[in-house]
């Protein structure tokens, strides 16, 4: 009881905004439908037949896209859809015997799910073997299989089995509880656990119930437009199966009674000083008259302009237009030369809501003046004055230490001063990537101005002098043509700062890490110079020179070989010697210097001993 | 041992099971269903999304130092906290792990956003601004000129993030980033033109905006250093079905128009980047050796060519496939790259490099550092040393040398001849004593 | 000056008188490795020190000749006699080859 209590106070507070702000674009949907259709997949097939069946669309002869289409027939949810889209086509003949395989495996199973008994009691209805099955015994099962999982997708198709088997009055006795357990997302919307196709399905199972049972809806209004709500926000689906799920559902939440109003802009959102009304169709979710709503009931409740909050109008009825039912139109001729953005609350019976209208103006420019002077103000700047559209026609100059000042004021149609929120000046090097904003500010009679700095403007495009464009932007969400002037170019000098060239460099340096960087190769030492051959010969020979003068020299001093002992060890001693020298020879030439100490080892120790005996031979013949 | 390899498959098995595991953190589920066709492509493309409200009071990153997921999307602007044990410090740590995210807000963004986006480099205007461009909105705009056409030419000149065929006008409903310019890590994906700027759109301009013109970041990416991505976007309704098959018709200027904006196509090329589907690059074998010899060596000497051969595999539909560019760069390095070249493509993603040795000995490291827009960072080093001729290397019989090879051997034969006539001579001593 | 020239011939007077031929015969072979040292260094001078290593050894090969025969020939001269008491000129001249041997082998190694 507390929570009707609670509903309705929220109900109530609610009310204010009780009005959609859009509805479901049946027509769209009716194009997703229809490409279903000759798609060759079953269930979208399915769906594409109950959507447009739905809206009462004509239905075309697809039998034999039916009958060629893809299934699984062991799969019972295909079977449901295929069984289904023959029934809904008329065109039960050509499924063949085999389909009613599964359904009949499905019921005759003991574990079978409730989804599955669903899919298969509703597969068996479609081709018209619907078994009356024992009433009381199935429902106890099915509340049974309920307490297993109790998710409101479940819920769902108890009720459905339960209009089949003539259950309603439990559905109604659940309702309730179903409906609580509804998700509320930013307390505006109401949806099922699963989304839409469970939203969809539960609402419209619940619904039809009810009408069956011939009682009053079971949803609050406050409920009918949360779910609503929710059902506008999906109506971007793109899938057949979306979009029958959801006309579904908003033609049930429709047609229940009071039907939740919706009101849309028709085509414009704004007005200007030529097209001085809007206009606002007021209709249920699907698009449709409301009924019972009188004409003079659609009020502008207050119109307030958001700048200021200023009060523009109150209690202004719309007219209805004629010959459409559900087309209001709303004046605004009271407002249309003052530009901005209005809130206007419109009402249409109990319930009321807000709109966001802009009144759209052109804007037009005063002159222009550019004005080049000292930063210090010492000299008066030099002033060339500019008209809307025109260039300057020649290139100014300034350097870094003068600055740029740029007046102008913004008018309407009525040359009247208006501020805009965009009054910006851009300078961008002439076909350069960079560029700077400058904002202008107003001053108190509406004069937009701004002073550019060529010194602090040079930081922000790296201190590169040269021609740089020069314009004006000016726009604003009530400004009709936005104006983007051109101005023309002027040459900045900035000063040559290096520490700023520097940070520039830097910059760049740090983007280019992330390329190809520059190849680096080694640079080997140069080889040694070296002398001609001939050169070498020649000394070489020299070198062997002095070897022919010890020849000559002893032969000239005379030599003899008196002391010449008679014994083997003078002859093993030169040999062990000679040897010895060769074996260096031989290192030098090839030999390793492990292989030369093995030979040189017993070479070794034969000039040794021989020598050693020589020697010892020779003293002795001297001390005789 | 054999434990080993019959886990590794299984590892494997694991991981690239988990690659594709993916957190999605939401306002509100009803988002599950207004941005379900960027969900399902991804659903398609074999991710595994698990759904959570961002203040989901049991939300876990990792569990056992262990990470659940490796991407992450954040779809929750108006979230103010996370739940559970997400925090800005836990999502830097996870990118700093190495796990993905993608990121979208809109003009109702809260301050946890600002927080991870300056955790990223990024700089997000504040609340309830958004980006308005009164040259280039959208005919559905709604009055505040915030849907903003965006010509797919203001995107990056890097087709392996943002793809290679973006036509159709993009429609955007958002807030601008700014991002920090010293930072070259961070990319800008998407600017607006010089007309837009980011400011609120109910008031007057009075303080020079967060963001104006082209600096105005409307998508902009991170790839850290330990190659995970981010990328963030200022409108969360650039994903939505709604700007997905919305009809573009720009009010003013060149009154652009198309059937359907360039959102989708962009948005799934972004999050195949972000998810690592491109721009993967691995190294697959590395080879160098003596030119005219086939092992390799770990030891070179000062003579010597070396023969260096890099294969690199891109990630291609989920296939590792070579890898082709013109600019891949060997380096060969000694403290300082002594030798910088662009190696040579072969055929089958072999990249390879033919160069002498300098004639400075030491530590080197054969260095292949790859680092470009889109891609991952590729770095590969090897370390060789390069030593001095041995003692047998040196060049012999050198024509110069002959005068004193000639002396030396003239020494040896000197003393050789000079032992026999030194030793053997008889003074005629009798003869100066009969003197 | 004129002193000096003079003195030269009595010089090579007195040598050719005095020295024993054993000592010129020494004198002729150190005579040779000087000159033979010098032309190398020569060589060097003009041409540059590369191959610097075959320079080395050769002319260390031909100055350590000369130094080993220098030290035989102070061994071997009979006027030194009292400072070498004890060693014989035949141990001098074993040491003289001991020291070539070992001398060559080196210089053998580095002349590359």
């Amino acid at each position: 009881m507390f929570i009707r209590v609670v509903s309705v106070f929220f109900c109530m507070l609610a009310a204010c905004s009780a009005i959609l702000q859009g509805t479901i674009d049946v027509k769209k949907l009716q194009g997703i439908l229809d490409e279903g259709l000759i798609s060759k997949d079953i269930s979208s097939m399915y769906h594409s037949l109950k959507g447009l069946k739905q809206i009462g669309a004509k239905i075309p002869d697809v039998c034999q896209d039916i009958k060629s289409a893809k299934c699984d027939l062991n799969n019972i949810e295909q079977v449901f859809y295929l069984t289904n889209a023959a029934a809904l086509s008329g065109c039960q003949n050509f499924l063949s015997p085999d389909v009613l395989g599964a359904p009949v495996r499905v019921l005759d199973k003991k574990d079978a799910s409730i989804s599955d008994i669903y899919y298969a009691v509703y597969s068996l209805k479609a081709i018209g073997k619907g078994q009356t099955m024992e009433k009381e015994e199935a429902l106890k099962n099915l509340i049974q299989l309920l307490k297993k999982d109790d998710s409101p997708a479940n819920y769902g198709f108890v009720f459905a089995l339960c209009e089949h088997m003539g259950c309603e009055a439990w559905t109604a006795q659940h309702t309730d509880g179903i409906l609580l357990s509804a998700d509320e997302s930013d307390s505006k919307a109401l949806h099922f656990e699963g989304g839409l196709p469970v939203t969809s399905f539960v609402l419209t199972t619940i619904l039809r119930s009810f009408k069956v049972l011939k009682k009053p809806s079971p949803l609050s209004p406050e409920q009918r437009y949360k779910f609503a709500t929710y059902l506008v926000s999906r109506r971007s689906v793109n899938t057949p199966r979306g979009a029958s799920l959801l006309l579904e559902a908003a033609y049930a939440i429709a047609d229940d009674q009071p039907t939740p109003i919706c009101i849309s802009f028709k085509d414009r959102k704004y007005i200007t000083s030529e097209m001085d009304t809007i206009e606002f169709s007021v209709t249920d979710l699907i698009g449709r008259a409301i009924p019972n709503l009188k004409p003079e009931e659609v009020v502008a409740q207050s119109g307030t302009r958001l700048a200021d909050d200023v009060v523009v109008l109150s209690k202004q009825p719309l007219v209805k237009k004629q010959n459409e039912l559900t087309t209001f139109v709303l004046n605004l001729s009271k407002i249309k030369t003052q530009y901005g953005m209005y809130k206007i609350s419109l009402a249409a019976g109990t319930k009321s809501s807000n709109f966001n209208v802009a009144v759209l103006g052109e804007i037009q420019l005063g002159n222009l003046e550019v004005g080049i002077g000292d930063v210090d103000g010492t000299t008066s700047p030099k002033v060339t004055t500019l008209t809307y559209p025109n260039k300057l026609t020649d290139v100014l100059q300034a350097d870094h230490l003068q600055k740029v000042s740029l007046k102008f004021s913004v008018k309407d149609k009525w040359n009247k001063p208006v501020s805009v929120q965009q009054a910006f000046v851009r300078v961008a090097p002439v076909g350069g990537e960079d560029e700077a904003i400058f904002v202008a500010e107003p001053d108190n009679t509406k004069a937009y101005k701004v002073d550019l700095n060529v010194g602090s403007l040079g930081k922000l495009v790296q201190q590169l002098s040269g021609r740089y464009t020069v314009s004006v932007y000016l726009g604003d969400s009530a400004v009709s043509n936005p104006l983007l002037w051109d101005l023309g170019e002027i040459s900045f000098q900035f000063s040559k700062d290096l520490s700023a060239i520097d940070s520039a460099g830097r910059r760049a340096g740090a983007s280019a890490v992330r390329g190809p960087l520059p190849e680096i190769a080694h640079t080997f030492r140069e080889p040694d110079a070296r002398p001609p051959r001939f050169v070498s010969d020649v000394f070489a020979a020299a070198c062997a020179a002095p070897l022919l003068l010890l020849l000559l020299l002893w032969a000239k001093i005379g030599i003899n070989f008196g002391n010449l002992p008679l014994t083997p060890a003078a002859l093993l001693f030169h040999l062990a010697l000679g040897g010895s020298l060769a074996l260096y020879g031989l290192f030098w030439l090839q030999l390793s210097m492990f292989v030369t100490l093995r030979y040189l080892t017993p070479l070794a120790a034969l000039t040794f001993l021989s020598g050693h005996s020589l020697l010892r031979r020779l003293a002795q013949d001297k001390k005789r | 041992m054999k434990i080993y390899t019959i886990l590794l498959p299984l590892l494997y098995c694991y991981s690239a099971y988990a690659e594709q595991e993916t957190l999605v953190l939401v306002d509100n589920l009803n988002i599950k269903e207004t941005h379900s066709q960027f969900f399902k492509s991804l659903q398609e493309r074999g991710y595994t999304l698990t759904y959570k409200l961002a203040d989901d009071a049991n939300l876990v990153l990792s569990k056992y130092g262990e990470y659940l997921y490796k991407n992450l999307i954040i779809f929750s602007p108006s979230v103010i906290e996370f739940g559970g044990q997400i925090d800005t410090d836990g999502i830097t740590k996870f990118i700093d792990d190495g796990g993905n995210v993608l990121l979208a807000g809109n003009s109702a963004s809260s301050d946890l956003y600002r927080e991870i986006a300056s955790e990223c480099g990024f700089e997000m205007d504040e609340e309830s601004a958004a980006v308005i461009d009164h040259f280039n909105f959208d005919s559905l705009d709604d009055g505040d000129h915030t849907r903003i056409v965006v010509s797919p030419r203001n995107l990056i000149n890097a087709p392996t993030i943002v793809g290679s065929q973006n036509t159709k006008p993009l429609l955007f409903e958002g807030t601008g980033l700014i991002l920090d310019k010293d930072n070259s890590l961070v990319l800008p994906l998407l600017t607006a033109d010089s007309t837009a700027y980011s400011y609120n759109p109910k008031s007057q301009v009075k303080e020079y905006p967060h963001a104006v013109g082209r600096k105005t970041v409307l998508i902009a990416a991170l790839q850290a250093r330990n190659n995970a991505r981010i990328v963030f976007s200022g409108s969360l309704f650039f994903f939505s079905d709604d700007a997905f098959n919305a009809p573009v018709s720009k009010v003013h200027g060149d009154k652009v128009k198309s059937d359907e904006s360039g959102n989708k196509e962009l948005a799934i090329n972004l999050s195949q980047w972000v998810f690592g589907e491109r721009g993967q690059l691995r190294v697959k074998q590395v080879h160098h050796h003596r030119q005219g010899e086939d092992n390799s060596s770990d030891t070179y000497t000062i003579i010597d060519t070396v023969v260096y051969r890099i294969e690199i595999e891109e990630l291609k539909n989920g296939k590792w496939q070579p890898f082709n560019s013109n600019d891949v760069q060997l380096e060969f390095v000694r403290i300082d790259p002594f030798i910088r070249t662009t190696l040579q493509k072969k055929p089958s993603g072999v990249y390879e490099a033919i160069f002498k040795v300098p004639d400075v000995w030491g530590v080197y490291q054969f260095k292949v550092d790859y680092d470009r827009i889109g891609y991952t960072r590729l770095y590969h080093s090897t370390q060789v040393s390069v030593r001095p001729l041995q003692h047998t290397q040196y060049e012999r019989f050198i024509p110069s040398a002959y005068p004193y090879y000639v002396s030396a051997f003239s020494m040896m034969f000197g003393v050789f001849l000079f032992s026999i006539v030194f030793l053997y001579y008889k003074e005629d001593t009798p003869k100066s004593k009969n003197e | 000056m004129p002193s000096v020239i003079s003195v030269i011939p009595k010089l090579y007077h007195e040598y050719t008188t005095k020295t024993s031929k054993k000592l010129k015969i020494v004198d002729a072979y150190l005579l040779y490795v000087f000159l033979t040292g010098v032309i190398q260094f020569v060589y060097c001078c003009l041409v540059g020190t590369f191959p610097f290593n075959s320079f080395l050894s050769g002319f260390i090969s031909c100055v350590s000749s000369f130094v080993l025969g220098v030290c035989l020939r102070l061994q071997v001269n009979p006027e030194n006699k009292n400072e070498f008491s004890g060693l014989s000129a035949e141990r001098g001249f074993a040491d003289f080859i001991f020291a070539h041997l070992v001398l060559h082998i080196v210089v053998m190694n580095f002349i590359g």
